[in-house]
């Protein structure tokens, strides 16, 4: 089994999609609908790689990634973030949270395996 | 009247004083002729036939006098009470003898100089009346008989008749002779002492130009005195009158422009007070000078407290760019002259009374009140609450970010479920393929929803919903909806029970639209009821009504959210599940259009039932016939296979 991969995603059409390619792809994907359920496998299992949603139910994406990146474990988990957010970038830069990339739905599954797979290459290099 | 009276008084009282005066001058002069008018008698007495006749001599001088003695009388106290003799009456040239058998004349006085009258003579009680025949009004007037007796008289009377011997009147003298008027006449006592002169009596009339000339006179005077009474106050000249009369014709222009003014006033007043913009008009200083009834509900200060302050104190007013302009407002508008309406902030100060100020976005015009000569007397800023509109604007620009976000969703989710057929590595088998496209079809029908649903929202709000309804079998229509969406049910682990007696149900309703009622309220419990629950889909009679009902298991509606759960856009678990916030609405309007209610059972953590209430029909035979007659044409169109 490949590098384990958290996803955070609400919309399960999307969950499920996404999910499908990963796991094409020879990566464990471990799923999460919301941020609360999200820390509570970060817990459990080491995750080498997040996918996060910015809009989510319960904890969202914002919080969640501030008390990741707080977080002395877990701070250094890259992150892609898709969401349906215009220009989610700006708004993280704004404030300070540092990810590897961006994905505005609606995006290409493939791209964002694409994504996965080269931001795991460069951390594992780093 | 009373005037009338007092005036008529007053013209009797002049006239008869101007008659009077006019009178005693005329009077006067006829007393100055008389002094110089004589008179003789000579009474002659006939022993054969014993008869008297009286010789009577006057001289009357003076013109007007002459002319104006209507009557003489000659009075001797103390006669026979004889009633008369007949004289002879001759007008005579003067000192012209007596003619023969004298005879009563016209007795008519004429003529300038003296005269030579003989009268008839009277006897009225113990005087002795000589009067001129053919008189008028009697007015006895004694004048005295003097001077000498008339010469050459004597000399005209007949030899037979005897004269007495007193010269002054005559009638003494005669011998008396019993029974006889004359000699009855001679024998008074009176006579014999002669103590009393007989009598001549003038009689005047006053003449024709005389009463002209006092009436003429009356006239004028009572003119006057008209006149006078007319002009009674201070006296006024022709220019004062022109004044007095421009002065009437300006108060009276002046009180129908006041009038006029007074009735523009209400006017404006109530144009003022109807706007529904607020409306203040302020001095070029700012000083506040009307303040409307919109602008007393915006702000909530009254006009009283308003008007005569400075805007200042009661507003300040920001650019959209946060700058303050209510110090260089009124000024650049006095420069400008002209202010467009724009759109800025307006900061309502609290009035000392402990209120919250309160701010928010206007749009502001302003127009000048000019004198003739161009500077500004007043400015009349309008101030028109935009909060509604741009609530509006807020509201359509969510949504249509919320429509373009949930239609991209289930379509990206779409094109996801194709891409993962397409793909070998995903898509290993036939079984991952009907996976797939089962998904996609799900996604694909909940778009058709989402996107029926704003079709049919569009159709509300332009008030172009049209039903067409008519009787309906309940259970085809339940079956048919709780099939489509089973393919929903499934992929969330769902299962969609109907149960009930539906199969006699007949509802008048519109089949498409209970279909969309009924998709939405379906598709809302899958949506909420936790995987592996069920919903119920429940269809009863209830008197003459249908109730169906829709119960799932989910997290159910806290009871302060039911008052919102029919208003559009209100997605009430908005971070939970996707959607328009459309749906509620839509089967709330449709149900209202279709005579149908809509009831809400729910708690909080115990799951929702929601139930449409729609008017029941018997059971038409009509279709049911038709129905079985199809289903003997063509066993397989039966809708029970």
């Amino acid at each position: 089994m490949g590098k384990h991969i958290l996803l955070v995603e609400d919309n399960s059409d999307h969950h499920f999609i996404l999910k499908a390619h990963l796991e094409a792809e020879d990566y464990q994907v471990f799923s999460a609908d919301n941020g609360l359920k999200a820390l509570k496998i970060l817990a459990k299992e080491k995750i080498d790689l997040m996918i996060l949603d910015l809009w989510l139910p319960k904890l969202d994406g914002f919080a969640f990634l501030q008390s990741l990146r707080a977080h002395p474990e877990w701070s250094a988990i890259p992150v892609i973030i898709t969401t349906g957010v215009e220009r989610p970038k700006d708004i993280l830069d704004l404030a300070g949270l540092e990810v590897g990339n961006c994905f505005t739905k609606p995006y290409e599954p493939v791209d964002v395996v694409a994504a996965v797979g080269s931001l795991l290459l460069s951390t594992a290099g780093a | 009247m009373k005037r009338i009276a007092a005036i008529f008084c007053l013209v009797a009282l002049v006239l008869t004083a101007l008659y009077a005066i006019a009178f005693h001058l005329a009077t006067k002069r006829l007393e100055k002729e008389e002094a110089r008018t004589s008179a003789n008698l000579q009474l002659f007495f006939n022993e054969q036939t014993n008869a008297a006749k009286l010789y009577f001599e006057a001289f009357v001088l003076g013109k007007s006098s002459a002319k104006s003695l209507t009557e003489f009388r000659l009075i001797h106290p103390g006669l026979f009470p004889t009633r008369y003799s007949e004289l002879g009456i001759a007008r005579q040239s003067r000192f012209a003898a007596l003619p023969p058998g004298l005879k009563a004349q016209n007795t008519r006085l004429s003529g300038n100089g003296s005269l030579w009258i003989a009268s008839r003579w009277v006897v009225d009680g113990n005087k002795l009346w000589l009067e001129t025949l053919g008189s008028k009004a009697p007015w006895p007037r004694p004048v005295e008989v003097a001077g000498a007796p008339i010469q050459g008289l004597a000399s005209a009377v007949p030899q037979e008749w005897l004269r007495p011997n007193d010269p002054k009147i005559g009638l003494a003298l005669a011998p008396a002779a019993s029974n006889d008027l004359h000699s009855r006449t001679m024998t008074l006592p009176g006579v014999a002492d002669s103590e009393t002169s007989p009598q001549l009596v003038l009689k005047y009339k006053i003449g024709f130009w005389t009463h002209l000339l006092i009436w003429f006179l009356a006239l004028g005077l009572v003119m006057g005195f008209l006149r006078i009474l007319r002009n009674r106050g201070p006296k006024r000249g022709k220019r004062e009158i022109q004044l007095e009369e421009e002065l009437a014709y300006l108060s009276r222009t002046y009180q129908n422009l006041s009038k006029t003014l007074r009735m523009e006033r209400q006017k404006v007043e109530s144009i003022l007070n109807s706007a529904p913009d607020g409306i203040f008009t302020c001095s070029p200083s700012g000083t506040i000078t009307t303040w409307n009834r919109s602008m007393e509900a915006l702000t909530g200060i009254p006009s009283e407290t308003a008007i005569g302050k400075h805007y200042r104190e009661s507003l300040h007013i920001y650019s959209s760019g946060g700058q303050l302009l209510s110090d260089t407002f009124s000024l650049s508008f006095v420069q400008n002259k002209k202010l467009n309406l724009f759109e800025c902030s307006l900061e309502v100060l609290n009035q000392g009374d402990g209120s919250a100020s309160l701010f928010f976005p206007v749009s502001l015009g302003a127009a000048p009140v000019m004198l003739p000569d161009g500077t500004v007397e007043e400015v009349v800023v309008t101030v028109k609450d935009i909060r509604p509109q741009k609530a509006a604007e807020r509201l359509r620009q969510d949504m249509q970010a919320m429509i373009t976000h949930d239609l991209r969703s289930p379509l990206a989710a779409m094109l996801g479920y194709a891409g993962l057929v397409a793909n070998a590595k995903t898509c290993k088998n036939e079984a991952d393929a009907q996976k797939y496209l089962e998904s996609l079809m799900r996604v694909g029908k909940e778009m058709l929803m989402l996107i029926n649903n704003l079709l049919d929202w569009s159709c509300i709000e332009e008030g172009a919903l049209f039903f067409q309804k008519e009787s309906l079998a309940v259970a085809p229509i339940l079956q048919e909806t709780v099939e489509s969406l089973g393919v929903l049910g499934k992929a969330r682990q769902v299962s969609i029970v109907l149960d009930g007696e539906a199969n006699d149900l007949w509802a008048l309703t519109d089949g498409e639209k209970l279909k969309q009622i009924l998709n939405n309220l379906i598709t809302n419990a899958v949506k909420f009821e936790p995987p592996g629950g069920v919903v119920t889909v429940h269809a009863a009679e209830e008197g003459d009504k249908i109730r169906i009902s829709i119960s799932d298991h989910g997290p159910g509606i806290p009871f302060e959210d039911r008052e919102k759960l029919f208003q559009k856009f209100s997605n009430l678990r908005k971070s939970e599940s996707s959607g328009t916030g459309l749906g509620l609405y839509i089967v709330k309007t449709l149900t209202d259009a279709l005579d149908g209610r809509i009831e809400v059972k729910s708690e909080a953590g115990h799951g929702s039932t929601f139930s449409v209430i729609l008017p029941a029909m018997e059971k038409v035979e009509a279709h049911t016939q038709q129905l079985s007659l199809l289903s003997l044409v063509s066993p397989v169109s039966n809708p029970a296979n």
